[in-house]
C-alpha cells in the first residue's frame, strides 16, 4: 500500500492550523462520538453483544481456511465466481480482467476500503474506464482528487463551502451554472448526476461489511441507498473485500448488524442493509448477470496467528476514530494512508512498511478510549505498543531515544537508585525560579520540550515515597 | 495459483493441517444449527407490544406510518399523499393485491427508469429496528424500491416480526436467500457534507409504510 506517513509530524503541523479541519474534527466527536454513545445506553445488551461479536470472529479466524473454502463453494452454487487476491496488484488486475471480459467502458462503484487500499480507481481509470464513486463523500474526494480522510464520512474534512467550488467546477457540464451552498441543495445536485451514471454503467463495483459462510451471501450497510443501485442496476457486479471479513451464519451477521451502525453514526441501524446472494436469476425483475467475488489478502494471512491477529476482528466502523483525541487533532490525511486513527495506527504498519509508517504508533498517549469503545473489543493500545516494540527491536526510532529507555528500564529495576534520583528531581523542582502560581514554566534541555507548550505543575514538597513514610506507612 | 497459495499461508500461520476433520466437523455444526446470538429485550416482543416497537422504531427513522383498515383505505391514504399530476408505478405483486387506484394515475414499470412513486410490498418487517424485508424477485423489483422519489410499501401487521433472526428463519422454510433481500429503515440519507443529516441521497426522499390490520 502506498503511504505518506512518514510526513506524519509536518503534516499534523498543517492540520493543528487549518481552521476548516478543526471545525470538522469538532463535529465529528460531537456527533458521531456523542451519538454513539447515547445509542448504546439505550440497549441494555450492548457490551453482551461485544462479547459475542469478538468471539464469533475469533471463532472464524481460527478456521479462516475453512470458512474462506464454505463461503466459495456457496458463491459458486448460486452462480457467482470467487477470485483469490494475494496482492494488491493481483486484486487490481483481476478486476480489470473482469471489465475488459464484458468490454466495460463504464464503471460505478460504491464506498469500500478495500478499494481504497489496493488504489483501484486510479488504475482503472489510467487503463480508460470511466470510473465513478458513487458515496457521496467518496464522489466529493475523487473530484478534488484525495485520499479519505476518514472510514465512514470519508469527506469530512471539508465544508460546505469547499464541497460547493468544487461541484461548480465540475458541473457545469450537467446544466448545474449557480453555485449551491445550501446542503440539501448540494445533495440534490449530486444525486441528479450520478443518477444518469448509475443507469449508464455496464460494472458495478462495490465492497462487503460481511461476507455469510453459510449461504455465500455479502452484505452491504449504507444510508444513501448508492450500493444497492450500484449493485443491482449494471450487468456485472464486481465485490472487492478482504478475507477477513467473513461471518459463519445468518444469525452472526445479525449480531454485527446490532453494533455495527451504532457504533459508528450512533444509529441502531443503517438506512439500507442489503443481503446479495449471486447473479439475477430466472424471472427476477432486476439484478446482475454477472456476480464476482474478489477476496484480497494483501497482508492479511500474515496477521493471523501472530501478535496484530486481534487486528484481524475490526469491522471498520471508525468508533476508534472519533474518540481518539489524536485523530480529533489532526484528522485522518496527517496518517497518510487511508486507515486513519488508532486502527489505522495499527493496520497500515503491516499493510506497508514499518520503517515508513513508524511515527503512526508513537502517535499516541495509549489513553485507551479506542479499546473501550470498539464494538470488537480490539485491545488497540497494546497493538500499539507493539509496534513499538517492533520499531526499537529493528533499531528503527533514534539510538539514543533506545539508550534513554535502556536507562530507565534498569533505574526502575533498581528501587534505591530511583529513590535517589527522583527524591533529588523533586527538591529541584520545588526550587525552580521559573514558576508562577505553582506551575513551572521553562525547564532546560530535553524537558524544555514539555515547557515550550504547557506549564507543568510544580510536584508535591517530596515523593510519593516519603510522604507514605511520613503519614506512618510501612513497607510489607 | 493464487487461492492455493493464501490457503497454505493461513495454514501454516494457525498450524492447522487441511486434513483436520475436527476442525471441518466445528464448521459445519456452526453453519447448521443456526442457534441465535443474543436478542435484545427489544427483539423479543409479541403482540401490540411489537407493532408498538415497530411504529416507533420506523418513525424515529424519518418513515410515516398509517394504521389503515383494508386495502382500500390504503388506496385512500395514498391519493392523499400523492402531489396533483404526479403518477404511481406499481410492482406486479403490488397489482396483484387488487388496490384500487386510479388508472390515469398508474405508471408503466420499466426496467431502470426512475419514477415519482412507487408501490411495492414486502417480504415481512422488522420490529426492532422499524425496517421493512423487501426483495427483488419476480414480483419485487429492488430499482423501483430505489429509484422512486416516494416510495409506499405496504405490510399486513401479521408480517411483523420481532427480529432478524425469525427473517432468518422465514427465508430458510421459503427455501433459502433470494438474489438480494434488503432491510430498508427509513428514507435514502447522508451526512457527508458537515455530518448533518440530509434526506434523499440516491434513493427515495419519502417512505411511506401502510400497516394493514387485516391481510392483503
Amino acid at each position: 500500500m502506498d503511504v505518506t506517513s512518514q510526513n506524519f509530524i509536518p503534516l499534523s503541523e498543517l492540520a493543528l492550523d487549518d481552521d476548516n479541519l478543526q471545525e470538522a474534527l469538532k463535529q465529528l466527536s460531537g456527533r458521531l462520538a456523542a451519538g454513539r454513545t447515547a445509542s448504546v445506553t439505550e440497549l441494555p445488551e450492548f457490551d453482551q453483544l461485544r462479547i459475542e461479536a469478538r468471539d464469533i470472529k475469533n471463532h472464524v479466524l481460527e478456521h479462516l481456511d475453512l470458512y474462506l473454502g464454505a463461503f466459495e463453494q456457496q458463491v459458486e452454487k448460486h452462480g457467482g465466481t470467487v477470485h483469490w487476491a494475494s496482492s494488491e496488484e493481483d486484486a487490481r488486475q483481476i478486476v480489470l480482467n473482469l471489465c475488459r471480459s464484458v468490454n466495460a467502458k463504464r464503471v460505478t462503484k460504491s464506498k469500500s476500503m478495500v478499494t481504497e487500499e489496493i488504489n483501484l480507481v486510479p488504475f482503472l481509470e489510467s487503463h480508460g474506464l470511466e470510473t465513478v464513486e458513487t458515496d457521496l463523500g467518496e464522489y466529493i474526494i475523487q473530484l478534488r482528487g484525495e485520499k479519505p480522510s476518514h472510514i465512514v464520512v470519508p469527506a469530512v474534512h471539508l465544508s460546505k463551502e469547499q464541497v460547493s467550488e468544487t461541484f461548480f467546477e465540475h458541473h457545469r457540464k450537467f446544466g448545474f451554472n449557480e453555485k449551491n451552498t445550501d446542503r440539501g441543495a448540494l445533495v440534490a445536485e449530486a444525486r441528479h448526476v450520478l443518477r444518469e451514471k448509475f443507469v449508464a454503467a455496464d460494472v458495478g463495483i462495490s465492497g462487503a461489511n460481511f461476507l455469510v459462510a453459510e449461504t455465500g451471501t455479502i452484505v452491504l450497510v449504507t444510508n444513501e441507498g448508492n450500493a444497492e443501485l450500484t449493485t443491482a442496476l449494471p450487468n456485472t457486479h464486481i465485490v472487492v473485500t478482504g478475507i477477513e471479513k467473513i461471518v459463519p451464519t445468518l444469525e452472526d451477521v445479525s449480531t454485527f448488524v446490532r453494533i455495527l451502525a451504532r457504533s459508528a453514526l450512533g444509529a441502531d441501524i443503517s438506512a439500507y442493509t442489503s443481503f446479495i446472494t449471486g447473479p439475477k436469476r430466472d424471472g427476477d425483475l432486476d439484478g446482475p448477470e454477472n456476480f464476482h467475488v474478489v477476496l484480497v489478502d494483501n497482508g492479511r494471512s500474515e496477521m493471523l496467528g501472530g501478535d496484530f491477529q486481534d487486528m484481524l476482528r475490526c469491522i471498520r466502523c471508525s468508533a476508534c476514530l472519533n474518540h481518539c483525541p489524536v485523530y480529533l487533532s489532526v484528522g485522518g490525511h496527517a496518517y497518510g494512508s487511508v486507515y486513519s486513527g488508532p486502527m489505522g495506527a495499527v493496520l497500515t504498519p503491516q499493510l506497508a512498511t514499518l520503517d515508513a509508517t513508524k511515527h503512526l504508533a508513537n502517535a499516541s498517549s495509549l489513553c485507551g478510549r479506542c479499546e473501550s469503545v470498539c464494538p470488537v473489543m480490539i485491545p488497540l493500545p497494546q497493538l500499539l505498543r507493539q509496534w513499538r516494540d517492533k520499531e526499537s527491536e529493528q533499531k528503527l526510532n533514534p539510538a539514543g531515544m533506545r539508550w534513554g529507555l535502556r536507562l530507565w528500564a534498569w533505574l526502575g529495576q533498581q528501587p534505591a537508585v530511583y529513590r535517589l534520583i527522583t527524591s533529588i528531581a523533586n527538591q529541584v523542582l520545588n526550587r525552580w525560579p521559573e514558576q508562577a502560581n505553582g506551575f513551572i514554566q521553562k525547564l532546560p534541555a530535553l524537558a524544555g520540550a514539555w515547557t515550550l507548550s504547557r506549564d507543568l505543575r510544580r510536584p508535591e514538597q517530596g515523593t510519593f515515597s516519603q510522604q507514605y513514610r511520613k503519614a506512618g506507612g510501612k513497607r510489607v | 495459483m493464487s487461492k492455493l497459495s493464501i490457503m497454505a499461508a493461513i495454514r501454516q500461520r494457525l498450524h492447522v493441517a487441511p486434513e483436520d476433520q475436527t476442525r471441518q466437523r466445528a464448521i459445519v455444526s456452526r453453519m447448521t444449527r443456526h442457534r441465535a446470538n443474543t436478542r435484545p429485550a427489544i427483539g423479543v416482543l409479541d403482540g401490540i407490544a411489537r407493532l408498538e416497537q415497530f411504529v416507533h422504531s420506523a418513525t424515529r427513522k424519518g418513515a410515516i406510518v398509517s394504521q389503515v383498515n383494508d386495502i382500500a383505505a390504503a388506496a385512500t391514504t395514498i391519493l392523499k399523499v400523492l402531489p396533483v399530476g404526479s403518477h404511481i408505478c406499481l410492482t406486479s405483486a403490488a397489482t396483484e393485491t387488487g388496490i384500487k387506484l386510479p388508472v390515469d394515475l398508474i405508471e408503466p414499470w420499466n426496467p431502470k427508469t426512475s419514477v415519482d412513486n412507487s408501490l411495492s410490498t414486502c417480504f415481512c418487517g422488522i420490529a426492532e429496528s422499524g425496517s421493512l424485508v423487501v426483495r427483488s424477485d419476480t414480483g419485487n423489483s429492488l430499482s423501483l424500491n430505489f429509484l422512486s422519489d416516494r416510495h409506499f410499501v405496504l405490510i399486513p401487521e401479521r408480517d411483523i416480526l420481532d427480529s432478524m433472526e425469525s427473517v432468518w428463519a422465514k427465508v430458510r422454510e421459503q427455501g433459502g436467500m433470494p438474489r438480494d433481500l434488503t432491510f430498508v429503515s427509513g428514507p435514502s440519507s447522508t451526512g457527508d457534507i458537515e455530518m448533518r443529516m440530509e434526506t434523499g441521497a440516491h434513493g427515495p426522499r419519502e417512505l411511506h409504510i401502510l400497516m394493514l390490520a387485516g391481510d392483503l
